[in-house]
């Protein structure tokens, strides 16, 4: 009897005893389809996430950030302390400048070189972004598009009359607030203060301390996109509190509403004769869409497009030369009661803020600074001095001046609006982009030889957890693939051989062969089994489909977790990618089952062709 | 050769655990080619035992068996295979067909295993339905026909490859009298056409259609009781 005539004879069977035939046929069927899915999307994942983690980090190894090392801190998120680029410093160990610049763009393989350097504008509060809650940009800097692709997949233009597109920092998502408990006047003693530690290691705030500052929650993902106004400028509030040096530490006392209503109209005094007060009072407003969010320990900027920010300075001081009455300032009180920007020919500098230090604590508070002013704790002895937004003020440039707390002698007021434009910019933070990422290596190198001195980190710690965690389940499912074919397969043909005792004893009573009876059993399985083979191979296929969609979100949502915290810009994977059918892990399984199927069958199929005929008629 | 069967001297028992059974003790007869025989005796006296030794399926302790002129006992798996398609015809007191095949493949069935296929099959396959007269059964399955009706098709699967010998084990045990008539007439003209019968049966009325009957007690064989040729 040839093969045809033995699968015919099977496929009758099958059509006999489909309930039977189910047995073997469903199990390897679904093994057959879960081995298709499960494959293929592992592959896909695996590719995806190449994609999407070396395309990131391709995208990345485009740009490099260069920073001097201040050893300034600030508070970034949270409280916890960040290292932050210089502020107004003076020399070059703390900035980098345009001759920085000219070098490292005339580098090979560099296309693109900025210095961060921070708009000189007191005042950037924002309202309306979080429902409650306010806070203030510490720093706000030009970028170009180009650099800001880094951190933005969106357009970072400005077109006057949209909102203006910011990438936040998110260090700057931190709320301030009083909390006296009760009292009008808390003191605080230095003696015998030790900085105490969190866990974590960030210093902890003396809960003595009424100014206290609180990290602002925030979902990534929700803020992309969000328009909110930011107000610029304007007159600080009046601080509605006095810090007291004491022998042992500071006091700080609250003012009462009478002190309060007693300052704010000495300020109106003393600004009136040189400024519309109200003019000047109020800040100017702006719309800002954020288009990227930048999480990062090593740095407090936000970045604004670099012609936006030139209009905004422009702007800036525009509003307090219109503001200006005829009244004449002169050098005096520019140096005494008045403080603004500083302009001495080169560098456009802002007043400053300083860390104020006790108990291991930095809290950052606006100072006014500027001509003549220094570092002073009291506040109160002298006359008060304020801030004025806009107010640019010409001084002599002092090339030996190294501190950045003491600045030089105001000679008059500058009435430029283009100042900024025409100021050099320098900073401790130069954004560098490479004209390819290949050329990373060879651009950190000249980098170093010229002494900017940069390390490089590799981001490959998800892909290859990922890559483990696949392969481990990979393995698993084979090691069941293999366990549970073999068991279905051992055990249907062996029920299909022990209850067709009487069909193989008449077969034989007939005349057919030890061989034959052997012959039609694995076949049997192997018919069975091919059937089911199909069966599972197009349904596998076309669930691969159906989950496709689930595994892209699932993935999108992995990236986003693990590589969004550092990478503001990600290598969007497209949702095809899961679709695909990994079709060399499938002929690795039909060659498994192909084998298993053969080999297994085989067992029962033997025992069948050697029942002895007589036994075989008698035994049912 | 004259004798279609040649039982020399058999005896085959059997290793029930540790106890050693006899079915057959030194059984010895022959039948001359063309001629019938009914095997009787009460059950556990070993006529399937002879049955099957008869057709192959079983192997004897002791002593020969010879049919058409083959000696059984020395050949192989595949020969015997070959002489029982080709020699043999079983039909069975339970009938015994395959129920996942109808009619038509059910009679077929010996000749695929002979290796045959085609017109010629089909040509004989349809002569043997309309001799057991089941032309309008055709493409029916087991389950769709009567006791009677399967013993038919039995017969006529036996029938196929146009064997020298039939062997029946209670063939018409399991019909009422109609259609156990209508089996033994059968019987008849297939005796007729010169082949040869040996059937077990316990029916006295069976027994007396053959030309020869033996009686089998506890594994021994009797003197013929009666014949009808000699």
């Amino acid at each position: 009897m040839n093969l045809l005539r033995i699968n015919k004879i099977n496929f009758k069977k099958l059509r006999f005893y489909p309930g039977k035939s189910a047995f073997l046929i469903v199990p390897i069927s679904t093994l057959v389809l879960v081995s298709v899915v499960l494959s293929s999307q592992t592959s896909n994942l695996l590719a995806a996430a190449e994609q999407a983690i070396f395309g990131s980090a391709e995208l990345q190894n485009q740009y490099i950030t260069l920073q001097k090392d201040t050893g300034f801190s600030a508070p970034g998120r949270g409280g916890a302390m960040v290292r932050s680029f210089s502020i107004g410093g003076n020399t070059e160990d703390t900035n980098y400048t345009q001759a920085d610049v000219d070098k490292v763009s005339g580098m090979d393989n560099v296309s693109n070189a900025q210095i961060i350097s921070q708009l000189p504008i007191s005042n950037l509060k924002v309202s309306n972004l979080f429902t409650d809650k306010s806070f203030s940009l510490g720093s706000l800097s030009g970028l170009s598009a180009e650099l800001a692709a880094q951190f933005t997949d969106q357009d970072f233009s400005y077109t006057e009359g949209d909102a203006i597109p910011i990438v936040i920092n998110a260090s700057a998502f931190n709320e301030i607030y009083h909390d006296w408990q009760g009292k009008t006047e808390v003191t605080l003693d230095f003696r015998g203060m030790r900085p105490e530690q969190n866990e974590d290691g960030t210093p902890k705030v003396p809960d003595a301390l009424p100014i206290k500052n609180r990290a602002i929650e925030y979902d990534k993902q929700d803020l992309i996109g969000q328009e909110f106004e930011m107000q610029v400028g304007g007159l600080d509030e009046i601080q509605n509190y006095t810090t007291e040096p004491t022998e042992a530490g500071i006091k700080y006392a609250q003012l009462t509403a009478e002190e309060l209503a007693a300052k704010e109209t000495a300020r109106k005094d003393a600004i009136s004769p040189y400024w519309d007060y109200e003019k000047i009072k109020t800040p100017l407003t702006y719309k800002f869409k954020i288009v990227g969010v930048i999480e990062d320990d090593n740095s407090v900027s936000s970045y604004i497009p670099t012609e936006f920010a030139e209009q905004l300075m422009q702007e800036y001081i525009q509003n307090q030369i219109d503001a200006r009455t005829s009244a004449a300032l002169s050098a005096d009180i520019l140096n005494s009661q008045f403080q603004g920007m500083t302009y001495d020919g080169v560098e456009l500098k802002s007043g400053g803020f300083f860390a104020f230090g006790g108990g291991g604590r930095a809290v950052m508070i606006s100072r006014p600074g500027g001509p003549g002013a220094s570092f002073s704790a009291s506040d109160g002895d002298d006359a008060e001095q304020y801030s004025i937004p806009g107010l640019v003020v010409s001084a002599e440039r002092n090339e030996d001046n190294d501190s950045p707390f003491i600045q030089a002698e105001a000679t008059g007021e500058l009435k430029d609006a283009d100042v900024y434009s025409k100021a050099a910019k320098i900073g401790g933070t130069m954004l560098v982009k490479l004209d390819d990422p290949k050329n990373r290596a060879a651009v950190v190198k000249a980098l170093n030889n010229a002494g900017y001195a940069y390390q490089d980190m590799s981001k490959s710690d998800v892909y290859d957890e990922l890559a483990n965690n696949l392969r481990g389940i990979t393995v698993v499912f084979t090691i069941a693939f293999v366990t549970i074919s073999i068991a279905v397969v051992m055990f249907t043909m062996s029920k299909f051989v022990s209850e067709s005792k009487k069909e193989i004893g008449v077969y034989r009573a007939l005349g057919a062969t030890k061989g034959l009876i052997l012959r039609m059993f694995l076949f049997q399985a192997v018919l069975y089994g091919f059937i089911a083979y199909i069966f599972g191979l197009v349904t596998g296929y076309i669930l691969n489909w159906v989950v496709s969609s689930p595994v892209y979100q699932w993935f999108s949502n992995f990236i986003d977790r693990t590589m969004g915290e550092t990478l503001s810009v990600i290598n969007r994977v497209d949702a095809a990618v899961f679709r695909q059918t990994d079709w060399q892990a499938i002929a690795m399984f039909s060659a498994l089952l192909a084998v298993i199927l053969v080999l297994i069958a085989l067992i029962p199929a033997r025992q069948a062709a050697n029942l002895s005929p007589v036994q075989a008629i008698k035994g049912e | 050769m004259s004798q279609i069967i040649e039982v020399k001297k058999v005896s085959k028992s059997y290793l029930d655990g540790k106890r050693k059974t006899g079915a057959l003790d030194d059984v010895s007869f022959s039948l001359p080619a063309g001629e019938s025989m009914a095997i009787i005796g009460p059950s556990g006296s070993g006529k399937t035992t002879l049955l099957h030794l008869l057709g192959g399926l079983d192997k004897p302790s002791a002593g020969n068996v010879s049919v058409n002129g083959q000696e059984l006992t020395g050949l192989s798996d595949k020969e015997l295979s070959m002489f029982r398609n080709q020699t043999i015809g079983f039909v069975f007191q339970f009938f015994y067909l395959n129920e996942y095949l109808n009619v038509f493949h059910n009679i077929a069935l010996p000749m695929w295993l002979a290796g045959k296929s085609g017109g010629a099959v089909d040509q004989r396959v349809n002569q043997l339905i309309e001799r057991v007269g089941l032309i309008d059964r055709a493409t029916h399955f087991p389950s769709q026909l009567s006791g009677g009706e399967m013993q038919r098709v039995a017969v006529a699967r036996a029938l196929a490859n146009e064997p020298k010998l039939i062997l029946a084990d209670e063939p018409t045990g399991n019909l009422d009298r109609d259609n156990a008539e209508n089996i033994l007439q059968i019987f008849d003209e297939i005796s007729d056409s010169g082949v040869s019968i040996v059937a077990i049966t316990h029916d006295k009325y069976v027994a007396d259609r053959f030309d020869h009957v033996v009686k089998l007690n506890k594994g021994r064989l009797q003197p013929e009781a009666k014949s009808k040729t000699t």
